[in-house]
């Protein structure tokens, strides 16, 4: 009964896990190599362990594993056409992972308000940062919203796969869209109306009762950050380090 | 005082609209671009097929919100997303530069006619055709060069797609892409006449 709440802003800062997103992006897109993709793997691995996700780390070794089995797999196996097609889309889910794990640390780790706080600190026009607080929140909505919309489509006996598409694509794509459309439409007023009850229209800066700061804990992190960014670029360019394969 | 504020609270909201039909354009363009897009002669012609869904939602977007700067915000949101797709970041950067264009001339022709409409988001999916297909053409050893250390399979998909592009294939796909900017476009209003109107959601 006397616990006292304790206003306090989450640490590391919302400015750390969107430095790791950009980092890790950047990487992704320099080093694209097997290896140097599950050492990025393996390091948010660490992170997420660190910031005690451990259901979300477990899935996705999982997953992982599965994707290394399969490719394994496609490298014994070879059919050209469907080993080409599957393969990348392997190589494709193995670079994009990384990138996919920082955005879940950024999305688990950082309250919509702070995100907001932080990115107007950061002097980021109010203009962008809405709509991106909007993205970055509904985004992963959007995959439930098609797959109910998936099972009303079977309920009415339409085919919302890629076959039905081929076969009738304009009557696949308008019952596909135009419920989907609806349905946002009709979630952007209410989205809307919570906002402006919130204050997201006020004309004085927004304050912050858990104070959102960037500290020297966080500065700490970025640093550790960079330094093993460019640790991994410098082993990418140095050339004994292109010899090791997995 | 008053009017300031009614102001405001709506630009609010068409702010929030944006971000919403936004996630859903990244949503179904990310869908679209990591299924079918896995072909190579499909990944050359992804603008063109992505003008079709994208036009819908624009419609409808700009029926709602037809805030200035729509689709500056639009393009730099689909340009951050996209930022590394393509070497120097010329992807995210090209569908920025696509989207101030689309925003000029969207305000240029006249806010409320529905040409303006279709030709600020024909600019902005010029944008993603020239971000996609200029690299592919003019930089094709740093592409190369980029992807030589990711795997032959990687590298033996990229060769096929930059085979198949030259200056003329970069033309013909930036034609095709506006073309369907605009037929879809055309089918979006028919589907707000046709269903949004008469709901009463627009």
């Amino acid at each position: 009964m006397n616990d006292t709440i304790d206003f306090k802003a989450s640490k590391p800062d919302p400015r750390v896990w969107m430095f790791l997103l950009v980092v890790i992006s950047l990487l992704t897109f320099l080093c694209g190599s097997l290896l140097e993709l599950f050492i990025l793997f393996a390091a948010l691995a660490v992170i997420m362990t660190w910031q005690k996700m451990l259901a979300t780390v477990i899935y996705f070794v999982a997953f992982y594993t599965a994707l290394l089995v399969l490719n394994e797999f496609l490298c014994l196996i070879s059919i050209p056409p469907v080993s080409m097609v599957v393969g990348m889309l392997v190589l494709l889910l193995f670079r994009l992972m990384p990138v996919y794990m920082a955005y879940i640390i950024l999305l688990e780790k950082t309250s919509i308000n702070e995100l907001i706080i932080a990115l107007e600190q950061m002097h980021v026009p109010k203009i962008l940062i809405i709509p991106l607080a909007v993205v970055y929140r509904y985004i992963l909505t959007v995959k439930y919203e098609i797959l109910y919309i998936k099972d009303s489509l079977k309920m009415r006996g339409l085919n919302p796969s890629l076959t039905g598409m081929f076969l009738q694509p304009v009557t696949t794509v308008e019952k596909f869209m135009i419920p989907l459309l609806i349905r946002s439409g009709k979630l952007a007023d209410e989205l809307s109306a919570a906002a402006l009850c919130k204050g997201l229209d006020a004309e004085h800066p927004r304050t912050s009762c858990t104070g959102v700061r960037f500290e020297q804990k966080d500065a700490v992190c970025c640093v550790i950050f960079a330094v093993a960014a460019a640790t991994l670029i410098f082993l990418h360019y140095y050339p004994g380090f292109g010899n090791l394969v997995l | 005082m008053a009017s300031l504020k009614t102001n405001n609270n709506q630009t609010v909201r068409h702010l929030i609209t944006i971000g919403i039909f936004n996630a859903l354009i990244i949503s179904i363009f990310m869908l679209l671009g990591f299924t079918i897009g896995l072909i190579p002669v499909i990944l050359i012609f992804m603008p063109v097929i992505l003008a079709i869904p994208g036009g819908i939602i624009f419609m409808l977007m700009l029926a709602k919100a037809p805030l200035r700067g729509v689709f500056v915000i639009s393009g730099a949101l689909l340009g951050l997303v996209l930022f590394n797709m393509a070497p120097a970041g010329v992807f995210g950067l090209s569908i920025f530069v696509g989207g101030v264009l689309g925003e000029i001339a969207f305000g240029f022709i006249g806010r409320e006619k529905f040409i303006a409409k279709v030709t600020g988001f024909a600019f902005y999916m010029l944008g993603f055709a020239v971000g996609e297909s200029f690299p592919l053409t003019f930089m094709k050893e740093a592409y190369i060069a980029q992807e030589a250390t990711k795997g032959t399979e990687q590298l033996a998909i990229l060769q096929q797609c930059l085979a198949l592009m030259n200056p003329a294939m970069l033309a013909v796909i930036c034609l095709l892409t506006v073309i369907m900017a605009c037929v879809s476009s055309l089918w979006g209003r028919r589907l707000l006449r046709t269903h949004f109107e008469k709901a009463g959601i627009v």
